[in-house]
């Protein structure tokens, strides 16, 4: 069978379809260099393979039409008479075209890791971990497409099938992944049985075991499926071909059913420290940024003298991962994960160590009090740095207006009075505290 | 008009239609729902971008090769069938959708060039893969307006007002006229 | 010498027409020309005899098996060569490649096929042109390859369904030279319209008319069963004539 393998990858549209998987693939990734958001996947492999599932969206309603499209070869040939009178039965016969399309889909898939791969060798100094199995899900996902589009494209041969599994399959996915934001969102099991992932990850989240385990019982469910409906020979296997899905789905309720962070959990060697050991004041980011420690250093040390001025000043500096649930300790002084990458110049990283008195960004929902969140940390960092406005991006003019108020009114008071509000800001940071009704400045608090 | 019938129906352009239509009311109808307007304009993107491609199918006939030795005049007649597979696909989906008149049209006229251009291109049975695939990446991915290469890429699903959107449209469906109508769909027995 | 085919009272319809009525046959080795004019039910008959249509009356035995009940169908379909009148094929693929995948689908065993795609590929005159794709075939190298992938498994029982369509008259010769080749061991059965090509190749003709044999007999008994007031330019061709006309005015008498 070998060598009609090698025929059908060469002349069927197998391979055609794992370019086109490619190209589109590749495309989706390098896009996003236009605007300087690879950020989004070429930080970890983990990264790069989620982002992949993610752009199944687009790559799985086109594969299944593809699939539909192999599967109409022979009657758009007319050889159904002359394959009528061969002694192979059918399933023997389409075994290679399915097995072309899967190895062009895998293929196609794979080839859009390794266009990404590149770059995340480069820019990526913590591995991830568990990519492989994220990628692998993405393999089946893909090739249940295929399938799926064999086994229908088998069942309806007519020439409109390819088009409208291919938009009809992402309007009803569309459709569907509106279906469960509807639902409880600490619950995503419905969610991960789409043939894609929904949201991005975070540097420091993996795919939990248990994810991946449903997922690959569910698309294998329909892998068979698919393949069943494609090599049936006649309607009462072609009905059991609903058989295997329902017992992928069987398999996958259990292990689907969990919570949001046990779906996508923090992963613990991500966020595992990584410090200088050069005798100075101590600095420590996550393995997951390990490779932007040399730059953080210097910036982070120039932080901590400026903030030798407070009372029970930090001694260190550490990166601060959010939902880790740990308390920031007084004598350590914490920058949100997202400010580490968000600059190359030094004296603006310092700055951003500074926001809020070495404390990390802790969020509320009401967006009026959360920009005055903001402010307070912009103007306590701009004290502690003795300028202001500190390093940092320009704001437009009316928001800059608002600040110099908030500047103004603080260094009006007296020395002692501006670095006990300044203390204050990073004593309500340490235990996510109201920072702006610390500072007290201004915006009508 | 027998003349118009015999030609629709040497095209299967009969049950075309009526998968096309039903496809698109299908489609068009699920962004309906109480979500906000961008699904609104995805669901109309998707259901046009089905129904032209559904309708693409009947740009060339049975033997395209026989089509060309006809004595007729082709170019105005392929004219008239894109304009007709335009105004049919836009009235249907604007009936149902709620998204804003101008994104139907916008889109609807994209959509043919495209369905045009591969049937130029490829020939009829592949008729239905640029608007598919111009559709799905339309749709699936978030029609954001920066960077300026996703906002192409998504023309879409793009608001009515975005002038990127609206000029790449009238782009495709220049050139897929063009094409198509100088051209005529590939000739047949050529594509597998 | 073993009977390949034989049938008894088969009635073949497609649809509501029963295109074959009545017939009776059996043939063994050798090269059989199905004559007639359009209409007679030769392709129909020829589908029943390539097992893509059931019979729905009387009695057929391929190559010693019947085939009513539940045939084995995959020994029978594994002796068998068909070249149907329309002749399908996967545009993309070589010559060579088309052959070795109908080869594969005969069972034709993996260690052979090679070789046996190249002998058929030699034998029609084809084997320059084993690497070039099918859609770039002319229609007289269509139809070789057509005969070639029916040759390829050394069928038993060979049907070839208008052969010579767009062959030119050099390339007709050869393939005559073929046909008594392969009918020397195998039955081969060819349903044509040329009259001159039976007469040089067959050594039965078999007449057909609305879904009946007419006649069966040797090329010889053909010609001299016609006199020079039938129409025709050759003696075989007059005799054709004369047994349709007999028969249509007589349509009562069977054989």
């Amino acid at each position: 069978m070998s060598g009609i393998v090698g025929i059908e990858l060469r002349r069927s549209s197998a391979l055609l379809a794992g370019a086109g998987t490619a190209v589109l693939g590749a495309a989706g990734l390098y896009v996003l260099a236009f605007t300087g958001q690879t950020g989004l996947w070429d930080q970890q492999w983990n990264l790069l393979a989620a982002f992949q599932r993610i752009m199944l969206v687009v790559l799985w309603p086109l594969a299944l039409a593809a699939g539909a499209w192999q599967a109409g070869r022979d009657r758009r040939s007319r050889i159904e008479e002359l394959l009528g009178s061969t002694p192979a039965p059918g399933w023997r016969r389409l075994r290679p075209s399915a097995l072309a399309a899967a190895l062009g889909l895998t293929v196609g898939y794979l080839l859009v890791l390794a266009a990404g791969a590149p770059r995340v060798a480069t820019a990526a100094g913590y591995p991830g971990s568990g990519w492989w199995a994220v990628t692998a899900v993405g393999v089946l996902a893909l090739v249940a497409a295929g399938f799926l589009g064999l086994g229908v494209g088998r069942l309806l041969p007519y020439a409109y099938t390819p088009a409208v599994l291919g938009a009809g399959s992402l309007a009803s996915l569309l459709a569907a992944i509106e279906a469960t934001k509807i639902g409880d969102a600490t619950k995503p099991g419905p969610a991960l049985l789409l043939p894609f992932f929904t949201s991005t990850l975070s540097e420091f989240q993996t795919v939990g075991g248990s994810v991946s385990a449903g997922q690959a019982w569910w698309l294998a469910g329909l892998v068979a499926g698919g393949l069943v409906l494609y090599l049936a020979t006649n309607r009462l296997v072609r009905v059991l071909a609903v058989v295997p899905p329902l017992l992928g789905l069987a398999l996958a309720t259990p292990l689907l059913t969990i919570t949001a962070e046990k779906a996508f959990p923090i992963d613990p060697a991500a966020v595992t420290e990584v410090c200088t050991t050069d005798g100075g004041p101590r600095v420590c980011v996550t393995a997951a940024h390990s490779r932007t420690l040399p730059t953080v250093v210097a910036p982070s040390r120039e932080a901590l003298r400026l903030l030798a001025k407070l009372p029970n000043a930090p001694a260190s500096v550490h990166e601060a991962v959010p939902g880790l649930g740990r308390p920031q300790p007084a004598s350590e002084a914490w920058v949100d994960a997202g400010n580490l990458s968000q600059t190359d110049d030094p004296a603006e990283l310092t700055a951003r160590i500074l926001a809020g008195a070495g404390t990390p960004l802790c969020t509320d929902d009401d967006e009026s009090a959360y920009l005055d969140v903001l402010r307070a940390r912009a103007v306590t960092a701009a004290w502690l740095y003795g300028r202001h406005p500190a390093p940092g991006p320009a704001f437009s003019a009316a928001e800059q207006n608002l600040r110099d108020k908030m500047w103004a009114t603080l260094v009006a008071w007296p020395a002692a009075e501006q670095e006990r509000r300044v203390a204050a800001v990073r004593t309500a940071g340490l235990t996510c505290g109201d920072q702006a009704a610390a500072l007290g400045a201004g915006a009508g608090r | 008009m027998t003349a118009v019938g015999l030609f629709l129906r040497s095209r299967e352009v009969p049950a075309g239609a009526l998968c096309a239509v039903s496809a698109m009311i299908a489609v068009a109808w699920l962004g309906t729902g109480p979500a906000e307007s961008r699904h609104a304009v995805t669901a109309a993107a998707l259901a046009l971008a089905l129904g032209i491609a559904v309708l693409g199918h009947g740009l060339g006939g049975p033997d395209s090769t026989l089509d060309t030795t006809a004595a007729i005049r082709w170019a105005p007649r392929r004219a008239s069938h894109l304009a007709a597979i335009f105004v049919a696909a836009a009235a249907v989906v604007a009936v149902v959708t709620t998204a804003p008149t101008g994104v139907v049209l916008r889109d609807a006229a994209g959509f043919t060039g495209l369905a045009a251009l591969a049937a130029a291109l490829f020939g009829r049975r592949l008729a239905w893969t640029l608007p598919v695939v111009t559709g799905c990446v339309s749709g699936g991915i978030p029609a954001v307006p920066e960077p300026f290469a996703l906002h192409l890429l998504t023309w879409a699903g793009q608001p009515a007002d975005s002038p990127a959107a609206f000029t790449i449209a009238v782009t495709l469906a220049v050139a897929g006229a063009a094409g198509y109508v100088t051209r005529g769909p590939r000739r047949s027995g050529t594509t597998s | 010498m073993t009977t390949t085919v034989q049938a008894v009272g088969l009635r073949v319809r497609t649809g509501r027409h029963v295109a074959v009525d009545g017939v009776d046959l059996s043939l063994g080795a050798g090269v059989h020309g199905l004559l007639g004019p359009n209409g007679a039910g030769k392709t129909t008959l020829i589908r029943a005899l390539a097992t893509v249509l059931r019979p729905h009356d009387g009695r057929l035995r391929l190559l010693g098996q019947p085939m009513d009940g539940r045939p084995d169908l995959r020994k029978v379909r594994r002796a068998l060569g068909y070249l149907p009148q329309e002749f399908g094929y996967y545009p993309r693929f070589t010559v060579a490649e088309f052959v070795e995948y109908m080869a594969w689908l005969k069972e034709v065993p993996g260690t052979g096929r090679r070789r046996a795609v190249r002998r058929a590929l030699e034998r029609v005159g084809l084997a320059d042109r084993a690497g070039s794709r099918m859609k770039s075939l002319s229609g007289g190298m269509l139809r070789r390859a057509g005969i070639a992938q029916a040759i390829v498994n050394e069928p038993e029982l060979l049907l070839l369904d208008e052969p010579t369509v767009g062959l030119d008259p050099r390339q007709r010769l050869d393939f005559r030279a073929l046909l008594r080749e392969l009918g020397e061991r195998s039955c081969v059965i060819v349903s044509t319209h040329l009259v001159e090509d039976v007469a040089a190749a067959c050594t039965s003709v078999v007449l057909a008319d609305a879904g009946r044999i007419v006649f069966h007999g040797t090329p010889d008994e053909i010609a001299a069963a016609g006199g020079a007031g039938d129409a025709g330019d050759s003696p075989i061709e007059r005799g054709y004539s004369a047994l349709i006309e007999r028969h249509r005015a007589a349509p009562a008498v069977t054989l």
